[in-house]
This record gives structure tokens, sequence and C-alpha cells, in this order.
């Protein structure tokens, strides 16, 4: 009888210190993410295991005891499992960076007269947001927003590209060009601002020049380009237009020194151009660096984009100038 | 242990960063090598090389703040770690015991083994009539002696980089940098932003482009170059940007910085000799005095010492191609400081006036380099991508650059010694400043 009784005791103590033990155990819980980091609209896992836990929590919600589960969080969250037995609690936290989705760009193009005659010119204007990187078909790489003088021979679809960190958007405006004035609405001309019609004509006179690598010297061809401009530049009429030169580089030099030798070549132009006659006074000079730069490949200037285009000057009407068709 | 982790970093840092040999003018006696090399290691401190630091996960003591506490734990964190002033101890090794408070800190578990920190951050976070309130401590464990105990309120990352900036404060003496910030191109217009790359705001879109930001060395003003004319000319504003002034040149005027005393200094190419040549003008670009005579030349990138204030660094290619020169601000003395072919940009003189990190290479491909300006010699940055722009950090101990690695540029940050490096933006972003 004792020796039962005293068996069964034992058996009862053990059990019940068993049962102290694992009572006694402070839950654990572990909590992983997969990243870190993620850009909104893209997911994470979130998964956790316990161990000697009676319930979990995962951001206050009850979840399994072990599990994963995704989110797609808008902002950045911190994601904590809790895991409790009586009262011990263990908590296992990670935090999920959020950085907001890049915005799409967005591009608008409108040229001021959609319909021209032959020889007469328009302004495309364009502006955009969100973007890196500005093309427009016909004139490479632009400023993110900006205007252009264009006169175009033909009915020309102008296609306007901007690409930027959240995608590419296009945009296009169509210029109709007609041969003769009879049909079509003439121009609207302000009192103020550039007259279209010399712009144009300016365009036609005042050619591009291009340069050899790392150089700022003018090369024959240049300086032949520059005699026919010069000559236009000195004609009475013209001799009140103002205008700058515009110094580009290829994409391979550094951005900083680049704007100096883009500055070099519009000086080359300018000094070449004041020995020619044309006034000092009369030529302003920018440098664009390799901003609008595009060529991937040398190439030929005649061929856009390449290296070779991209190595040149540009030359802007300002201001001035004799219509010649009032 | 000690020597052979020193031996490690010498080992690592030879092959990742190897000192080039350079001609410098003003040194005919140069230095061994190995000394550019070794003062460098001593500056950015790895684990094993300085103190200990274990910075515990704070805890939130009321609803609402758990968050917010991630995230100061997240910001804090990186932040010391960036800081490089002590060795991290990896938080895998920490006691269970939470740390809210100084009561609740066992000196013993900190300072014993596996963990043998010197030093341990804890705190705690609560809300405090709608504001998040941080009690931050620094203990130090082997004196269990109290050395920080003080509370921070506002925007939770604020604060963290505020009790970031107090340890560092007093574990080196010197000013932290995590509440500095970075200003730089994204796209056509400049944003300021926190040194880590975080709220991104916007400063300038002063027409179709702006290029070239540079803070002054005070932080007070910001110049950059702005293509609103059609021609490039220099603005000056405030840092909270109110327009202070500028130029308004019909020739291209570029690269503006600005000297400890207010003077400003740039490139433009108005002399008639058909150069760019560095001038140095008041503020508002007033009063401008020509430096340089290269006819047909270009002088481009100055920047002052932010240091003396009395010489300017700038890029000339008057021997051939670019490379970095130095001047007495009153354009005497005007001699090369790197030359070794190739072609330089950028230079960029670190607030301490000790060295100039500049961009280098040729043929498409270009690195960043530091100079030690006292002895000439080089320490080569970066090998990834492309890397131009470089810009110091207040403290003169880290870099900020643009590269294109990733595909795209994007503003990068190193230590001084090259390791630690990391994007900051995630936009794109080009020409980065570095502020106080």
């Amino acid at each position: 009888m004792d020796t039962k009784y005293s068996r069964l005791a034992a058996i009862i103590f053990t059990a019940s210190m068993l049962v102290a033990v694992v009572g006694c155990a402070k839950p654990k819980v572990q909590l992983q993410v997969s990243r870190e980091r993620l850009q909104q609209g893209e997911e994470v896992r979130v998964s956790w295991s316990s161990k000697d836990a009676k319930k979990v929590t995962l951001n206050g919600n009850p979840v399994d005891k072990t599990g994963a589960q995704v989110f797609t969080p808008d902002n950045t969250t911190t994601y904590m499992a809790e895991a409790t037995r009586g009262d011990k609690i263990a908590r296992d936290s990670k935090v999920v960076a959020v950085d907001p989705r890049p915005a799409r760009p967005t591009i608008r193009i409108s040229a001021d007269q959609e319909a021209i005659t032959r020889g007469q010119s328009t302004t495309l204007r364009w502006t955009t947001n969100n973007a890196d990187r500005v093309t427009i078909s016909e004139l490479g790489t632009v400023p993110s927003s900006g205007s252009r003088v264009v006169s175009p021979s033909q009915s020309t679809t102008y296609n306007a590209t901007a690409v930027g960190p959240g995608g590419t958007e296009n945009a296009s405006a169509r210029v109709t060009v007609t041969e003769d004035a009879g049909p079509v609405d003439r121009p609207r001309t302000t009192n103020t601002g550039p007259n279209p019609t010399i712009a144009a004509i300016f365009n036609q006179m005042v050619r591009p020049i291009y340069f050899e690598l790392d150089k700022s010297d003018l090369t024959p061809e240049s300086r032949d380009t520059l005699r026919r401009g010069a000559q236009w530049l000195t004609q009475a009429p013209n001799r009140s237009i103002v205008f700058r030169v515009e110094g580009n580089c290829d994409p391979r030099g550094t951005e900083e020194y680049n704007i100096g030798l883009g500055e070099r070549r519009a000086q080359s132009a300018k000094e070449y151009l004041a020995s020619l006659g044309v006034e000092a006074s009369r030529i302003q000079t920018v440098s664009y660096g390799k901003e609008r730069a595009s060529g991937t490949t040398e190439g030929a200037p005649a061929q856009a984009p390449s290296w070779a285009h991209d190595r040149r000057d540009d030359f802007i009407y300002v201001s001035g100038g004799t219509p010649r068709n009032p | 242990m000690k020597i052979k982790a020193s031996f490690l970093l010498c080992s690592v840092l030879a092959i990742f960063l190897p000192v080039l040999s350079v001609v410098a003018e003003r040194q005919p006696a140069q230095p061994p090598q190995e000394d550019f090399r070794k003062q460098i290691g001593t500056i950015i401190v790895t684990p094993g090389n300085g103190p200990n630091l274990a910075v515990a996960d704070f805890i939130s003591r009321s609803a609402g703040v758990e968050a917010a506490t991630g995230t100061f734990n997240q910001v804090l964190w990186a932040d010391l770690e960036f800081a490089a002033v002590s060795g991290l101890v990896g938080r895998s090794l920490y006691p269970k015991t939470l740390v809210p408070d100084p009561a609740s800190l066992k000196f013993d578990e900190w300072s014993g083994d596996p963990i043998k920190a010197d030093y341990v951050a804890f705190g705690n976070l609560q809300n405090t009539g709608g504001t998040v309130s941080a009690d931050t401590y620094l203990y130090d464990v082997k004196t269990k002696q109290q050395l920080i105990a003080s509370r921070h309120s506002g925007e939770t990352r604020r604060i963290a980089h505020e009790f970031a900036d107090e340890v560092v404060k007093l574990l080196t003496g010197r000013d932290g940098i995590a509440t500095s910030k970075i200003a730089c191109v994204v796209g056509d217009s400049i944003k300021v932003m926190d040194y880590d790359g975080f709220n991104q705001r916007n400063f300038a879109g002063d027409g179709p482009m702006v290029r070239f930001p540079q803070f002054s060395p005070d932080g007070r003003y910001l110049a950059y170059v702005s293509f609103k004319t059609g021609v490039a000319n220099v603005v000056v504003r405030s840092a909270e940007g109110g327009l202070i002034g500028g130029t308004n040149f019909t020739s291209t005027t570029t690269s503006p910085t600005i000297s400890s005393s207010g003077q400003l200094a740039f490139s433009s190419a108005i002399s008639g000799d058909g150069s760019m040549e560095i001038y140095v003008s008041n503020l508002d670009g007033s009063g401008a005095r020509r430096l340089t005579r290269t006819p047909r030349g270009i002088n481009i990138s100055p920047r002052w010492n932010p240091q003396t204030g009395r010489e300017i660094a700038f890029i000339s290619d008057r021997a051939g191609t670019p490379q970095v020169y130095v001047m007495d601000s009153s354009g005497a003395n005007q001699r090369p400081l790197i030359a070794r072919g190739g072609q330089a940009d950028s230079p960029s003189w670190s607030p301490d006036g000790r060295y100039v990190a500049f961009t280098y290479g040729g043929a498409g491909s270009f690195q960043i380099f530091v100079a030690d300006v006292a002895s000439g010699q080089l320490l080569q940055l970066t090998s990834q991508g492309r890397n131009e722009s470089p810009t110091w950090s207040p403290d003169s101990r880290h870099l900020s650059f643009q590269s294109n690695r990733s595909g795209r540029w994007e503003v990068w940050q190193a230590h001084i010694d090259g390791s630690g490096q990391r994007a900051i933006t995630r936009g794109g972003g080009r020409s980065p400043t570095w502020a106080k």
C-alpha cells in the first residue's frame, strides 16, 4: 500500500514538475522580411517562427505560431511579431523602408501655328515633368522645357519623348506646310518677341559647324560655313541681328570641364565671325557641355545621334533684323 | 588579434587602394607612400582598431510610437555605422534584457564576453503630447559612468540624427555629420536632402536647366549655374532660397565657389581672349577681378580652400590636358598640384584643408581620387562605373560624388579610405555639395 502510494506520488510529482518547467519556458519569436527596402507597389514577404508560444500576433493581429504573409506597404512600416505565454512576452521586429514610386513623366508639346506656308516658321513649345531626358525628332536632345523656332520644308510631325525614373511618355505636334499663303490664315504676329520669319531665314543662312575630338579649332569646312553665314549677317538689313553661339561636346569627357570645352568651341566661331566683320557685341556665347550629347559611337556630323554630331556649335537667333514680308 | 586585424586592413587597402606615384612639384623629398595609406587608415575606425560601441534597441514607452521606434533604431544604427568612429558590436551578441533606462542596465552583461563593449547607447521613445520624444543615454560600461543623459523631441529621423551626433561628439570631441545636408542636381533642378538621402526637397528650379551647385563652407549660401537667359550665369541664394545676386554676362559663366569669408569665384569667358578664366568677386557677383590669363585656354572648376580661404584649386589645360592647379586667391603663385597626364576635373578641398579630391581619368573612364596636399600622394577611391564631382563631409572623413555604376547617375557616399560605398539617391542625382 505504502509503496503504491509513494510510487503514485512520485509520478504525480514528476508530471507536475514537467508541467511547471514547460509552463515556465519563455516564448521565443523570430521575424524575417524578404527585403528591407522597396518601392511603393512592390511586395515584401514577412515570415515568423515561434517557440513555446501560446499566442502569436503580427502587428496586433492573431496569426499562426509559424507562418508568412505578403504585404504591399505604402509607407515605411515596422513589422512586429509578439509571442505570449501567460504573462511572458517576446517580440521581434523589422523595419521595411518604402520609397515612393517615381512619378510618371508627363510631356506636352505644341506649335504656335499648326499650319504654315513653306519658308515660314513656327515655334514649338514643350513642357515636361519628372523627366531626365527629353528628345524631339528632328531636334535631338532638348532641355526639359523650352521652345525652338522651326521651319520645316514639308509637313512634319514632331515626336517628343520624355524618359524619367517613372517610365516613358510621348507626345507629338504636327506642323502642316503648304505651298502658298492663299488658303491658309497668315500667322498672327505680335509686337514683342523674336520675328519668326527672320529666325527661320537665320537658321537657313547660319548653319551648325562641327569639331574634331577634344578640339576647338575650326576645320576648313567650318570656316566655309561661317564665311557664308558672315556674308549674310553683314548685309545691311541683318546688321542689327543679335544671336547666340551654343557650343556642345560629345559625352565622353567630364561634365564640368566640358562646359569649358563647349565654350571654347563657341568662342572659336565668335572670333572667326568677328574677323569677318560681324561685331562681337552681337554675339552671345554659351556652352551646354555634354548636356545635349546623344551619341554612342563616332559616326559622322550629318548623322544624329553620333559623337561627331554632338561636337558642334548651334547658332540661335535672339533679336533684331528687318522683317522682309511685313 | 589587434596586430592581425590591422595587418588584414592594410592588405585590403593594398589591394583596393593602390597608392599611386605622383609628381608633386612643391615636394622635392617625397615621404614613403606607406605614410598616406596609414594616415588614412586611422581616420576610419573598424572593429578591432578603436573603442567598441554597442547600441541597444530603443524601447517604445507609450502606445503609438512603435513605428517611430523602429525608424529611430534603424536611423541611429545607420548613422553610427557610417560615422565609423568606433567598432559597432553586432546586435546578435546582445543580452536579451531590454534596456529602456539606466536602471535596467547591467554593466557586466555589456562589458564582458562576448560583447566587450566600451560604451553602450540605449533609451526609449514616448509620445509626449503628440510629439515623439527620445530619452537617450550613453554609458561607459567599464567605468560605469554616465556620459550622456538627454532628451530629443521632434521628427523621428531628425532626433535619431541628433543623438548620433551627440554620441560622436562625446567619443571624438568633434562634430558629427548626421544632421548635415547635401544638395544635388536632380533632372534640371536642385534638391536639398538629409546627408543620408532622405527628406529630399526642392531648392531651386531656375529656368530650363540648373547645374553645379556649391554650398558656402558655413552652409549659409548656395551658388549654382542657371541657363535661364539662354547663357549660363551664376546665381547665389541663401540656404533658405532668398536671392542674393549673381552674374549677368553674355558668355558662359560657370563653376561658382564661395569662400569662408563670403567671396565668390567662378569661371567665365568674358575676357575677350577666347578663353575661360577664373574670376573672384563679391558674393552678389559684383566687382569681378580676373585671376588667370591663358589666351584660348580653359581655366575652370575653381574651389576655395575652405580652411584658409586664401587658396583656390582649379582645373587648367595650359600645359595640354586638364590638370589640377592651385593659386593664391590674389591670382599669384599658380602651380600644378597634381600633374600626371590624363584628364582631371572638379577638385574639392576637404574642410580641414588637408586633402583635395578630384575626378581623374580619360577615354570615357573617370574615377574619384584623393590627394594629400602636403605630400601630393594619391588614393583611388572608386573603381566601379564612372564617377565624378566629389564633395567632402563637414568632418573631412567622408565624400559624396556622382556615379553611374547602377546604370544611371546617382549620388553616392564613401569613407575617405574608399570603404562604405552606398547610394543615397534613388531617383537620379548629380553634382552633390555637402554642407554643415
